[in-house]
């Protein structure tokens, strides 16, 4: 190699060098907090479902919570959680919590009546709805108080293919992993609305990883 | 003549550990009190070599750090593998009088801020460095 090749080769070398120290400079001039400027979340991912939780409190405090999980990682992630309660995705029911009730049994005769109305009370406090309807059971609840205001109203809605997959497990179990599972595969489903005088309660799922509204 | 080759041989050396350090990313935390005399504590470090760091840490350390909660380990590496995955995400916002956290992730880091009328802490974590410090305490754990 002559001395020109190899005082081009020194220059190229030095060139790069010069362009990674200032790459490496214009890194290191980013103040260490706060976290640098936020995009937006992005739009989710075609066929990703994702659970969403928000609570919207009222005047003067104005609570807020909102949680956007993608059920495929709580699929994913749930099996790795090993407590008292929660194994491998299920959760072990006492009998103190089953209150003596053979749930499986009160599911069985749900799902195997044709959709009507199984439970209604209505009272001075309470309006109380159970029903099954194309193939979803529906709770809905209504505490009556003087102050309309101050009234609250809770409906649920879950799929019956999601209950079925809940108790699918055994007899104290519920398997929560395997409920997620068919839940994954269901459409947007609004599933847990409360409403009273002090907050808005809504867990749904859809296809955005965003809880605001559109 | 000489002196340029080794200057210049340790200035390459030198940027080449430097971009390797922060090839993936930088672990960044913020604390700033919000008092007269309140202290802000800032730290910036390449993610490369926190997973290294913990060869430091005695074993005993690491012992007592994960008694008694055996699935830490996998659930931080099973989280911070799945988390990749997604776009970037609002995960967990809790807005209560004048806290606010919020938990989510931006171009490859878990950020979580938390404001409060006396603190703001904000840490930036890129996901890869979860995922190989989860690894590498699992390898140096006792159940290892």
């Amino acid at each position: 190699m002559n001395k020109l090749s190899r005082t081009l080769a020194a220059l190229a070398g030095a060139s790069l060098l010069l362009l990674a120290v200032s790459a490496l400079a214009q890194s290191a001039k980013q103040p260490p907090a706060p976290p640098p400027p936020q995009s937006a979340p992005a739009p989710a991912v075609k066929g990703d479902r994702w659970l969403h939780i928000r609570v919207d409190g009222s005047a003067p405090k104005k609570e807020m919570v909102r949680v956007n999980l993608p059920i495929e990682l709580a699929i994913k992630v749930l099996p790795a959680i090993h407590n008292e309660h929660l194994n491998n995705g299920r959760v072990k029911l006492s009998a103190q919590e089953m209150h003596d009730a053979d749930l499986r049994v009160i599911i069985d005769a749900v799902r195997s009546s044709k959709d009507g109305e199984f439970v209604t009370v209505q009272s001075n406090e309470h309006d109380v709805r159970v029903a099954k309807q194309g193939g979803t059971l529906l709770i809905r609840v209504h505490e009556k108080k003087a102050d309309k205001k101050e009234a609250t109203h809770v409906e649920v809605r879950v799929p019956m293919k999601v209950v079925d997959a809940l108790l699918s497990a055994g007899h104290d179990e519920l398997d929560v992993a395997a409920a997620l599972n068919v839940l994954a595969a269901q459409g947007d489903t609004e599933l847990v609305t409360v409403k009273d005088g002090e907050q808005t309660v809504r867990i749904w799922l859809d296809g955005r990883n965003s809880s605001e509204e559109l | 003549m000489l002196l340029a080759k080794i200057a210049l041989g340790i200035g390459g050396s030198v940027v080449l550990a430097g971009v390797y350090a922060f090839h993936e990313g930088a672990l960044r935390v913020s604390v700033q009190e919000h008092r007269p005399d309140g202290a802000h504590f800032s730290l910036f470090l390449p993610a490369a070599i926190v997973p290294l760091a913990v060869h430091a840490v005695p074993r005993q350390e690491l012992e007592n750090a994960f008694r008694g909660d055996a699935n830490a380990l996998p659930l931080l590496r099973t989280l911070s593998k799945e988390l990749k995955n997604y776009p970037n995400s609002d995960f967990v916002e809790v807005r209560d009088g004048e806290e606010h956290v919020r938990v989510r992730t931006r171009d490859g880091n878990l950020q979580i801020d938390v404001e409060t009328p006396q603190e703001t802490v904000h840490v930036a974590c890129p996901l890869e460095m979860i995922d190989d410090l989860a690894r590498e305490l699992e390898v140096r754990s006792p159940a290892a």
